[in-house]
Parts: structure tokens; sequence; C-alpha cells
């Protein structure tokens, strides 16, 4: 069994966002409910202003926090390491928003981020089963996992794919999306990824290629005080990293 | 909606236990326990991926000009993905965020869902159009029979067709011979003058080729970038991206220089970012030459050297003519001594605003780098001194040895077409033979004025068609045909299009209700992108010539006709042999399977040679590009090798294509029209062709810059709709459905502006509104508003979102030379509205 | 004591019942939004995932446990008046809990499936199944009580293992709902392990001013109604616990608010200096705080008026402060980059407040009604009056 883990490549990274995009249709979320969001963080001073920016799927962590407080269990870990959520358990709580570290969770009941809202654009023939019914729905569904149209009143979240790399050839140490063979296999973020500056991989296979990234190029988990331990690694390189909450309404 | 059969939510929770009291629920829990196979088998689309029902099918993108290859899902009839082609030159199975929204544009629900006539007489922005649906034939018919009617009346030149962005030879591609056929100088005109033409007609005035680079990125060690949105907007974006990933972890890594007037994303990846004066890239330009040449960073085998071998570039000290030997270089001793000895770093700090040390370190990094690239856009060029600007940044690729080098840029080959099954020539009557005298010797001219005294040099002057025709000068048109192309929003001035439109019969091919739309007599809707079939060559790329092709991933949803076949079927309706022509070219099917009788002597590397092979592929193209400049001579390629060398005459004719065959410091063509530079620009006669710094002149009233970028999610106005574009479109002001002015807190203040603050911005033509956002890292001296929003038509997601648009603070000015229309040069002015 | 007292003792009068059912109904009204639109109603979301709702449901869910805790303290040590009151608070208490998880059933996603899928799940780890666990057997406990006090002859005090459950499966209930936030590690307006014993501390001075205020509704603001023990504990005892809880709470509210202000901890300083800059921190510290200390301090004997005066303050600041509580603890975004400028903009839409409405009302409704449905019609307070005098 593999424990399948990213690797986002910040200098790489040129912050186009198509992973957000990739990820909003692959998964058919709606707008704003960004499972991969792409975090920009503006700093210092014209003429030596400074521009990061941050790719940031969900953490799928080994020992997630989000797991633990929910009641239902409706979010849990499979054993290749991949946290999910099983839609006809979860009671829409929101406790496992509050306790992601690392802010990925989405509820589908909310404010529309823009009007109209697409749900009633794209209103559901199939009652509240499912909150919308975009006409280009992804065709896979499996509500245990968290897969398809959301329901209404649950919560949402980056599932690694899991819809694609559940169905992985059995010992692949990394699915490339270059190879044509597992490109099917391979996440949406990572797939599109223009820059090649995301890898997927088990982290169990010491030969895997993600593995020696985070070797080589000393790999880093974000927020690793948590003790939530992210199966996604960063290369920071020169990429900079994430610098500390600024009320920038207040900025000068 | 209906009621769900199973499971409780809060909403259904309220209903019953509104109905059963608050707290008798605990009886309905065993509904909700109804197990979800209910479900599955209500669904019949919940099949696995790729599954026997799962189709995929090649096309191209539609969303910019780089064409990327795609693979789009259909599963059941429905498209439900997109992702980049795997074995394609540019997309590599890649896509950028436009790429995949793809879908959202077939299943947009506000497309028109058939051909529509406008019942309602008067137009106007708030003006229902009383669109009622009408049949292709009527349609077809209706057009024919105006066409017909001002061919009789000798006045075809009042029918013009414009288009925005044409892919291939199967749509507007078309169109010229319908121009030739009919009798119009005005079919077609493309947007190339609001687009780019800067760069275009800056490399002809230098190197003598109009067009865009093809760019050697995997072997440069040195882009240093002018203005280019080279990880945002900077065609071909998604493969700009890959190269991005390679160029900067690669051995040694590429080293960027990035030269805006703002920061963006590729600034911050860049390992300068230099924020610039708007309109003042000429003068930083002529200041890293005269570094480079005072330093002897110049390469000699390309530029030639002094005859003795010593540096006598002094800054402020002329040279003798006869001590430099150029090479592939012209005038190099006339540019040093009446321009360039004096443009120092010091001289280009003041005017520029950047610092001379930086200045220095640039030009040194560059000049001492091989191989080096100098990549410019719109930036430097959309401004009244943009053909100067783009000259004299051209130059460093002369004087780095750049242009057609391993690792530098070059221009792109064609794809072998084959023939179509009957040549235009045979089929033009006496009327369309009489206009196209009168055309010739100017008795008509293009309603844009085009090769006219008043536009002698552009390639195209769309910006001015609306204005023109409005003020019948040269004449008024009386039907105009709009192709991917909607000025009354995209141009400058688009207050002005709206009149001119109101006294015109306007055709609109879009399928989607844009601001033209609204202004539309008629609209013929064209299919969206993954419902055509559909040719495009590609982009100046790698050189390589190639050629893709769109096949319909989906029967079209709506009664809606390709824009190919709306121009055979209206050419097809024209009396005499024009309609015989088209009668004979049938469709676009037709042309397209004509086109790909060429590949049969040329298969392409990935095997395509027919219609079927390049259908299934999506993508023909034969590597390598041809030719080749190492250490100062050039070669060409044999089959295997570049080994061919090649004369001065040859390389004149196929690749530096000025009169003089040199890359020329003083232009030939700018030299001829001296009088006109004289009277437009000011320059002395003898100075007009050097390339020179020239001050830029700003339009409109006002102290601050406005800077209206494009951005990553933007898709060429069509992305104005998608709201996944809008939801994530705006990283650096951080939107979410909105964009913001970005304005540095310095400016803010002393305009009482706050954070947050509700703006208004004004020019000499109009006003807008715009929220304010503090963005300490822009500059103090510009306002950077995007220009994606601000739509009052284009569907429910577009229409009146975020601030307004800032085409509307542009007054329409154009480069006198280039015709580029000075998009980036607006001045306004900001209060708290 | 005997049992004819505690048979003529009045119940909430009409006006009470009046009062509680107009608001239910408005409350119910206002919520039409959550049918029709759901969630959408809310201000909260994926921001802020927990807003006014939530604040409901502790408030009151604080509320009835600390009116339990009291109550059955009482109980437990046969204080007379508040062994009287058993009933009626014991209802009290009910009706607060049963609001609060009303409140929490408007803002779950799936309120009946949390019926089966918390139980059938067992997830130990998680704070909300203990909270499930201690608040079913807390109300159930409740309810046994109340039904076994049917019977006039019943005395809690003789059911001391009935009580003290009471009182640990609410004190459980409490430190549950403190754990809930205290153990999110991520949120450093909350984290900690003294949050549970915050919470209990913040819970007294509620559950007092809850129980001194109905009371005297209940008795229709005369202390002449009332059996001397209830003079006694409302007029004299309940002024004094109060004086204690409040003063034990301004030094705990002093103290986080000295730490927040303080640390410099990337995303708790933010939050508080956010919170003194806002107009309604300032309002709670004076109605609810300084106003009603005050008034225990330097009022001896306070009358009706007076002690509801102290009383609506002491529930308007800690209603305010489980406000600041629960949203200041989600201000500071969490990896949201520049989508959020600063820290995060909530202010409850008007359903949310319907929901808090609609939590309350039910409270009070319950507690109006309660005691009639379960033992029969009530005595006015009049009647008492009478029997009074004819007994004196």
């Amino acid at each position: 069994m593999p424990k399948w883990g990213m690797v986002i490549d910040l200098e790489k990274c040129t912050g186009c966002q198509a992973c957000t995009t990739a990820c909003s249709m692959e998964n058919n979320t709606v707008p704003g409910e960004s499972w991969q969001d792409v975090l920009f963080y503006q700093d210092g001073e014209y003429p030596s202003s400074s521009f990061n920016w941050l790719p940031r799927p969900c953490m799928q962590c080994e020992n997630p926090s989000c797991v633990h407080v929910c009641p239902t269990k409706a979010t849990y870990i499979t054993d290749d390491g991949v946290v999910l959520i099983d839609w006809d358990k979860c009671i829409g709580c929101k406790y496992c928003m509050i306790a992601c570290p690392y802010g990925v969770r989405f509820y589908t009941d909310e404010k529309p981020l823009l009007e109209p809202d697409v749900k009633n654009v794209f209103a559901s023939d199939r009652g509240e089963a499912q909150s919308w019914a975009p006409p280009f729905q992804n065709p896979n569904e499996d509500w245990s996992k968290g897969i398809g149209i959301q329901p209404d009143g649950v919560v949402s979240k980056c599932t690694f794919c899991y819809h694609k790399i559940s169905k992985a050839p059995e010992g692949v140490s990394d699915l490339d999306p270059r190879d044509p063979e597992l490109v099917e296999y391979v996440p949406a973020c990572v797939r599109t990824c223009a820059p090649e500056a995301r890898y997927f991989g088990d982290l169990d296979n010491p030969d895997s290629h993600v593995n020696k990234l985070i070797g080589d190029k000393r790999g880093v988990r974000l927020k690793d005080e948590t003790g939530n331990k992210p199966k996604v690694y960063y290369l920071t390189g020169e990429g900079g990293s994430i610098p500390a909450f600024t009320d920038r309404t207040k900025s000068s | 909606m209906s009621e769900q059969p199973f499971g409780l939510n809060r909403r259904r929770f309220l209903q019953v236990s509104g109905a059963t009291g608050v707290l008798a629920g605990s009886g309905l829990t065993l509904t909700s326990l109804k197990p979800r196979e209910a479900l599955a088998k209500q669904n019949p689309d919940a099949r696995p991926w790729g599954s026997k029902d799962t189709k995929i099918t090649k096309s191209i993108c539609h969303q910019c000009p780089a064409r990327c290859g795609i693979d789009v899902y259909t599963t059941n009839g429905r498209v439900h993905g997109i992702y980049g082609t795997i074995d394609h030159p540019i997309s590599n199975g890649r896509l950028c965020p436009k790429g995949h929204l793809g879908t959202y544009l077939l299943y947009d629900p506000d497309r028109f869902k058939g051909p529509m006539r406008r019942t309602n007489p008067e137009k106007g922005r708030d003006v229902d159009p009383g669109f009622v649906p009408i049949s292709w034939d009527e349609a077809l018919d209706l057009v024919a029979e105006r066409l017909n009617n001002l061919r009789k009346k000798n006045e075809s030149h009042r029918f013009a067709v414009l288009y925005g962005r044409g892919w291939g030879a199967s749509d507007a591609g078309l169109q010229g011979t319908f121009g030739q056929l009919y009798g119009s100088p005005n079919i077609a005109i493309g947007h190339s003058s609001i687009c780019s033409d800067g760069s275009m007609i800056a490399k002809e005035l230098t190197d003598g080729n109009q067009s865009y680079n093809a760019y050697d990125y995997d072997h440069t060690n040195y882009i240093l970038n002018f203005g280019a949105g080279f990880l945002e907007a900077f065609r071909p974006y998604n493969n700009n991206m890959q190269v991005w990933g390679r160029i900067r972890t690669k051995s040694p890594k590429t080293r960027v220089t990035t030269v805006d007037v703002r920061m963006s994303t590729t600034m911050a990846a860049s390992d300068r970012a230099l924020m610039i004066k708007p309109g003042t890239d000429g003068a930083f330009a002529l200041a890293i030459a005269h570094v480079m040449l005072t330093e002897g960073l110049w390469n000699r085998e390309f530029a030639g050297d002094f005859r003795d071998g010593r540096n006598q570039f002094r800054a402020g000290e002329t040279i003798s003519p006869d001590n430099f030997e150029e090479r592939w270089v012209k005038d190099m001793a006339r540019w040093w001594n009446e321009e360039v000895k004096d443009r120092t770093p010091a001289w280009a700090a003041e005017i520029t605003t950047l610092p001379e040390q930086t200045i220095l370190e640039v030009a040194r990094e560059f000049g001492s780098t091989r191989p080096a690239i100098a990549l410019f856009e719109r930036g430097p060029t959309a401004h009244s001194n943009g053909a100067y600007n783009g000259m004299a940044i051209h130059a460093l690729n002369a004087l780095t040895g750049a242009l057609f080098a391993e690792g530098g840029l070059f221009y792109q080959m064609g794809p072998p077409y084959g023939d179509l099954p009957v040549n235009a020539d045979d089929y033009m009557d006496d009327h369309a033979r009489t206009m196209q005298e009168r055309i010739s010797t100017g008795e008509v001219p293009r309603v844009d004025m085009k090769g006219t005294d008043k536009w002698p040099m552009v390639k195209n002057m769309q910006q001015e068609i609306g204005p023109n025709s409005l003020a019948a000068d040269p004449y008024k048109l009386d039907t105009i045909m709009f192709y991917l192309n909607n000025p009354i929003w995209t141009s400058p001035n688009p207050q002005v299009w709206e009149d001119a439109m109101r006294e015109l019969f306007v055709i609109d091919t879009s399928p989607y209700p844009g601001e033209t739309a609204m202004f539309a007599d008629l609209v013929l809707p064209d299919h969206t992108y993954l419902e055509r079939l559909q040719d495009a060559p590609t982009y100046p790329f790698q050189g390589f010539p190639m050629t893709q092709i769109r096949t319909p991933a989906i029967k079209p949803l709506h009664d809606t006709k390709v824009y190919g076949d709306t121009l055979i079927e209206i050419g097809k309706r024209i009396e005499g042999p024009m309609g015989d022509y088209y009668k004979a070219l049938d469709n676009t099917e037709n042309v397209l399977r004509h086109l790909a009788k060429g590949f049969e002597n040329n298969p392409g590397d990935n095997g395509v040679n027919s219609f079927e092979s390049w259908k299934e592929k999506g993508v023909w193209y034969r590597k390598p590009y041809h030719w080749r400049q190492i250490r100062g001579e050039f070669y060409e390629w044999d089959g295997e090798r570049y080994s061919k060398q090649m004369s001065e005459a040859e390389v004149a004719e196929k690749l530096i294509k000025t009169p003089s065959g040199k890359f020329e410091l003083v232009s030939t063509k700018l030299t001829n029209h001296a009088d006109y530079i004289n009277r437009e620009l000011g320059i002395p006669r003898q100075r007009a062709g050097m390339i020179q710094w020239l001050a830029p002149v700003y339009t409109g009233e006002g102290n601050l810059h406005l800077v209206t970028p494009k951005l990553a999610l933007h898709a060429e106005g069509r992305g104005a709709n998608l709201p996944q574009a809008q939801a994530y479109i705006q990283p650096i002001a951080g939107g979410r459905g909105n964009i913001y002015l970005e304005i540095h807190p310095k400016t803010a203040r002393d305009h009482g502006i706050r954070n947050g603050d509700k703006v208004r911005l004004k020019s000499n033509i109009g006003e807008i509104t715009a929220t304010a956002r503090y963005s300490p890292g822009q500059r103090p001296d510009v306002l950077i508003l995007p220009m994606e929003l601000g739509h009052w038509a284009q569907g429910r997601w577009a229409k009146n979102q975020g601030p307004g648009h800032s085409g509307e603070l542009t007054e329409n000015k154009s480069d006198a030379i280039t015709g580029l229309a000075s998009y980036y040069s607006a001045m306004v002015s900001i209060e708290r509205a | 004591m005997t049992s004819t007292n505690q048979n003529t003792m009045v119940q909430p009068g009409k006006g009470l019942q009046i009062v509680a059912i107009i608001l239910l109904v408005i409350g119910i009204i206002g919520l039409y939004p959550l049918m029709s639109e759901g969630g959408r109603a809310f201000n909260q979301g994926s921001a802020l995932p927990w807003g006014l709702p939530v604040v409901t449901y502790a408030f009151l869910a604080l509320g009835s446990f600390a009116v339990a805790i009291v109550n059955m303290l009482g109980v437990l040590t046969k204080q007379p008046g508040l062994c009287r009151l058993v009933r009626r608070n014991l209802m009290l208490s009910l009706g607060l809990s049963i609001g609060a998880v009303v409140a929490l059933a408007l803002e779950l996603g799936h309120p009946l499936r949390s019926i089966w899928a918390i139980p059938l799940n067992m997830q130990i780890r998680s704070p909300l199944l203990w909270m499930g666990v201690f608040w079913s057997l807390y109300i159930i406990s409740m309810l046994v009580a109340l039904v076994w006090l049917r019977n006039s002859d019943n005395r809690l005090e003789n059911r001391q293992g009935l009580a003290l459950l009471i009182l640990v499966t609410a004190l459980g209930g409490l430190f549950t709902q403190g754990l809930v936030y205290g153990m999110m590690a991520m949120r450093p307006v909350w984290f900690g392990s003294a949050t549970p014993l915050y919470f209990l501390i913040a819970a007294l001075p509620l559950g007092l001013a809850l129980m001194s205020l109905f009371t005297q509704i209940s008795y229709g603001f005369r202390r002449d109604a009332m059996s001397p023990d209830v003079q006694a504990l409302i007029g004299d005892l309940l002024p004094k616990y109060l004086l204690v809880a409040m003063a034990v709470y301004t030094l705990t509210w002093i103290a986080r608010i000295t730490t927040g202000l303080w640390t410099v901890q990337d995303g708790h300083h933010v939050v508080f200096e956010h919170m003194l800059g806002s107009g309604l921190f300032w309002f709670e510290a004076i109605v609810g705080i300084v106003l009603p200390l005050a008034l225990l301090l330097f009022v001896r004997k306070p009358s009706v008026g007076i002690s509801i005066v102290t009383g609506v303050a002491i529930i308007i600041g800690l209603f305010i402060a489980r406000y600041e509580f629960v949203i200041g603890g989600q201000l500071v975004p969490l990896f949201k980059g520049s989508w959020e400028w600063g820290l995060i903009e909530y202010a409850p839409s008007m359903t949310e407040w319907m929901v808090t409405l609609t939590g309350a009302a039910l409270a009070i409704v319950i507690y109006a009604f309660g005691e009639r449905l379960l033992y029969g019609k009530p005595i006015h307070y009049q009647a008492n009056q009478q029997a009074q005098k004819e007994a004196s």
C-alpha cells in the first residue's frame, strides 16, 4: 500500500492558478470553494517590494487534527494515507474546519461568492441530492469519499483526486504526468502544472522521486509544529516562506 | 427544486420539524438512513473515469493565442474535462488556468441559441435589442440581399468585416478572398493595432520581419524582459511556464531581469524586478547598449568590430565610421555618434527613475551572459514612442548576437498547406476587378486609412474604424460584420463606437451576448470552440512549422454555425461568379481536407499525413527550424544538421529581410517616411530612421499613470462570464469576484483615500469607479486596474461586476509609426467616490 | 417546608408566556430565509465556520449547565431557597439546554443525521462525542428528576444520587464545551488547558443571573409573593454569590485580555487588539462588568428593579463575551493569503439573529409552560398571596 504524498517546488511555481482551476473543474467545486488554492502575499514597499505565493492543497496529514475532532468519523484517513470525507456521515458541524490548521476545508452551504449563484443557474434536478448540477460534471461520484457533486450541508475538501490515484497500477513509485500510461491516475493539479512544480508519489518508497526531492532539496512541511505531519512537502529554494499574519487593511 | 428522497439536511429538517413540532424529529431518522444505492440508480452518469463511454477528442484551446493542444473528455454527450494533450509541442499535457474553464464557455447559459434578428431599432447600452429567432436561411438571405444591393450601387467597400482572434485558413483565412471577390478593401481588418503591432513593426523596421518572434528559451542563459507578462499573459503562456520550470532549474540557471511598471508575478519571480516609469523602456535599452559598447560587451561576430580590435566607444566621444567594420548590423558608427554615445546610465536614470547603478549592473550582466535575449511586448510599445522603444530593445538582440542563434530568437515557419480546390482569381467579376483597381490606386482607401498619408506604415488601424465611419471620413460604412471581436468594449474610447454602430447594420457572429452583439441588427452565432472543426497554425513558437486542428468534442448544443461556413454560405448567395466560387468551396471541412493534402508529402514528426490523422493527433509539426546563426555565420538545415552556409543574399531573402539585408540601426523604411515622422513626431528628418530616445506623450488629464494589465485568468474578454475565473482572477490585489484598484498608500493618502474606499477615476474622456486597495509594492505614480472587468453585457456574471472598464478612460491615440493604440499612456486623476 | 408550600408555589405568569410565545413566533417566522435558501442566509461560511448560531448554542448551554450546577449544589447542600426552587430551576436548565440544542440543530448541516451518526461511530477522540454523551445523560437525568418530582411529596434532597448525576453531567458538559475550543492548538485565542475552567468561571455568574432574573419574573417581580426562603435567596444570598462569581470572572477576564494584548504569538495579539478597538468590547466592559459589579458591591439590599438590572446586564455582558470568544478565535484567516486582506470580516445576518431569538425564546417557552404541562394548572401568584394571608 503506497503512502501518497506531494512535493511542490516553490522555485518553479509561477502562481498561475492552473492547479486551482483544474481542481475546480475536475471536482466540480463552486467558485470560491478552492480545494487547491494559491495564496499570495505581498510585502515590502516600492521599489523593494516582494511578492510570494504558495499553492495550498489539503496537506493530507498523517496525524490530522480534523479527523480527531469529527464526531461521526465522517472524515477519515484511508490506508494509503488520504484524508477523505464521507458525505453520508457528515453532519455539517464544521468542527473539522475549525480544527484544520491549513484552512483547506469548505462548507457546501454558504453564501455564494458570486451572484448569480451558480447553484441556481445550474440548478439540480436531483433534488437536494446534489447542491447543483453543472452540465460538465465529472462522471465519477462516490459520496463515501467526498467525490462528486457535493450535497448541501456537508464539508468538502481536496481528495488528492482519490478517484484517480486509487486506481493507479500497484507498485508505482511516482505518478508522473509525463508518462502516458500513468497520466490518467495523476491528481488534476499535478497533471496540469505547467512549470512541473508538483510531484506526486509514494512516500513509503525510498526510491520514489518525491522522496529524492525531499531529500536533495530539503523539503519542508508547513506548520510542522502543530504535529499534524503533512504529506505535502514544499521545496522552498528561493521561493520564500509564509509570513506571519499581518492585518493588511491597516498596512501603511 | 424537488425534494430529495433520502437524507435530511437542515432545510429539510426545518420543513419537517415545522410541521411536526420542533423536537419531534427523532422518528425521521429512518428516512436519513436510506441507503445511497438509491441515488446511484438515479444517476446514470455515475461511471468510473475512462469507462468505455468516455471519449477523448483532440482540440485546441481558445482562451488565448497560444493554441495549446487539448484533450477534451466527453462522456454520454457531456464535456466534463479538458487537459493538455501530452504529445502536443506547446501544451505537452499541461494547461494554464484558463484552459480548464473551457467547459464553462461551452455551457455558458447566456449563449445565443441560434440566429437572431433585432426588432428594436433603438440601440444603446441598456436598451433591449428585442432579439427574435430567425432561421439560418432567412438570416443569410438577409445578409446576402444587403451585400448584393451594395454591389449594385457600387458601394461594396461600405461592407466591412472586422476580426479579432483569427485562427487559421478555415475561418479568418477565408476572409481575404471574400474581400477580393466581393470588392471591399475592408474585408477583413484585423485587430492587431489594438493588440501588439508595436513589437511586430519594431522588428520589421530593424530586421525586416513583420512578426512576433520565436524564442529558444531552453538554451538561453539570460532573459531581459521589457514589459511582457511572461508568467501571466505572454504567448504561448502555458509553454512559457513550462519553460520557466526548466530554465530556472537548469545549470546554469537562466537569469531573468524584468522591467515593468507594476509588481506582478512575472516581476516577483524574476531575479530582478525593475519598476520603470511608464513609456521609458527605450531609454533604459539605449543605456544598456551604451554600456555594452563602452565596456566591449557586444557580440563582435554578429555586430562587427573595430578594424584594429581596440574598443573606441567612449562615452560622449564619436568614432570614425571607417574604423568600425560592420557584420550583420548597419550604421553602427552613425548610431553611436548621433545617439548612443550620450545615452549613459546616468542619463537614463533621470528618465526611467531606475537607479544608475542598477542600470549599469543589468547592462553588464546582460552583456556578459550568452546567449541572452531581450524580450518585449506591449508594455514598452503601447505608447506614443512605442516604435522607437521597441527598436531600441530589439537592437540589444543584435548587440548580443541573439538573432537566429541557439538560445536566441528567430521567426516562425508556416505549414505546408495544400491548395484550395478553386482559385479566387478565376472567379472575379467586373465589379471585383474594378474595385481591385480602385483600391490599388488609392481611390477607395481602407476605412481605417491604412496605407494613406494618415497611417502610412501600419498593419491595421481597427481603432479608427468606428470614429472614421461616424465622421464619414473617408466614408460611412453601411454594413459591418464582426468575428471574435468586440470593439464596443475593447477599443480605446469605446464610447465613440456606440455612436458609430447606431448608424450601421451590424452583424455579430459571437456565440455570446457581448457589447457589440447588443448593438447588432443580426446575430449569426458561431459554434463555441469545443463544437468546431477549425485549423490553427501556430503563433510564433519555436520556429519549426506546426499547425493544429480543432475537432468537435460534441455536437453543437444549439442552432449555431461555424464562422467559416457562415462566410461561405453568405458567399454562395452573392450573385455572379463569387457565388460559384463558394459553391465550389462548399464548406470548411472541404477546405480543411484540401489544406491537409499538403501533409501527404510532408508527414509530420508524429506521423500526421492526412486529414484523418491530423484530426486524430490534433497537430501536425515538423522539427526543426531551418536556419541558425552560429558565430556570425548563417547556416541552413540540411536534414541532419545546420551545415549549408548561406550567402548574404540568401540571408537577406530568408532571414534579415530589410532593404539592406542587415539589422538596421537606422531604419531605411523610417527614413523613407521622414516627412511623415517629422510631421507627426517632431523628429528632425535626417534622424527619422535612427533608433533613438523619444519622450512619450501621455494622454488624458491627471497626475497618475493608469496601468491596465492583462492577468493570467483573462481569456481575451471571453473570460468575463466565467464564474470560476471571476472567483480567482486577481492574485495580487486579493479579489474574489472583485478587482481592486491598486494604489500606493502614500498616493492614496495624498488624495484622501482610505484602504477599501470607493474611488472615481477620471480622464479627459470619461470616468469610472473602483474600490481602492493599498498596495505599497507599486510605484506611487501609477494606478493599477486590470482590464478584465467592467462589462455592461457579455452574460450574467460579466455584467456590472467589479470596477469600471479601463478602456473608457483611454483616449484613442496611437503610435504614429506602428499604429498600436496607446493603451498604456493614459493619465488619470483619482478621488474618493 | 411542607408539601402545601410546594403545591401553592406560583408558576410563571401569563405575561411571560405571552411574551415568550410572541418571541418564538417571530423567531420561527424570521427563519424563513434559512428554509428557502439554506446556509446562504447565514453570513458565516468557510472563512468563519462558526457564527452567531454557535455563539447562541454556547451561551444557552453554559447558562443551562450553570443553573443546573448551582441548583444541584443547592440541593446537595440542602440550601432551603434553592431546594424550594428546584423544579423551576430544573425547568430553566431544561429550557435553556433545549434552546441550545435547537440553535445548534439550526446551524448543523444535517442535524438529524447526527442522532445516529454520532453514537454509531463512537469517535472517542472527538469532544463532540463526549458533548453528546454528557448532554444526553444531563437531559435524561433532569427529565427523570422532573417527572419524579410530579409527586409533590418527592424531594430531590432525598435523591442525592440523581442530583449528583445532574451535577456531574452538567459539569462534564460544561468542561467538554471548554475542551471543544481549548483543544484547538491552531487557534491560539482558544487554546489552552485553562479554557474549560474559564468556561466554568464565565458560566457561574450567567447561571446565577438567569436564576435570579427568571425567579423574579415568575413571581411577577414581587418579593412579597415569595416564601421567606426564596426571598432570602433572591434578596440576599444570590447577590452575594453573584458578587463573588463576578469578581472571579472579572479577574479572569482581565487576565485573558492582558495575556492577549501582551503576547506576540502569531494570530493572538491582533485579535485582542481588534477586540479592544470595537465598541462592543467597551459596551461589554461597562454594561456587562463594571455596572453589575458596582451594583452588587454598593447596593446592599438590592430591590427587585436593581437585581433585574444587574441580572440583565450580566446576561448581556456574558453573551457578548461568548460572541467575542467564539468569533474572535476564528478572526485570523488560516492560509487565506491575500484573499483575506485583514482579519475576517463577520457580522451576523438577520437570519442568524433569528436563530438566537428562536433558541432563547424556546428556552423561555419551555420554562414558562413546562411546569404547567408537567404539574398541571398553575396557581396564580395572587392565589398564593391569598393563601399566605390566610395562613398568617
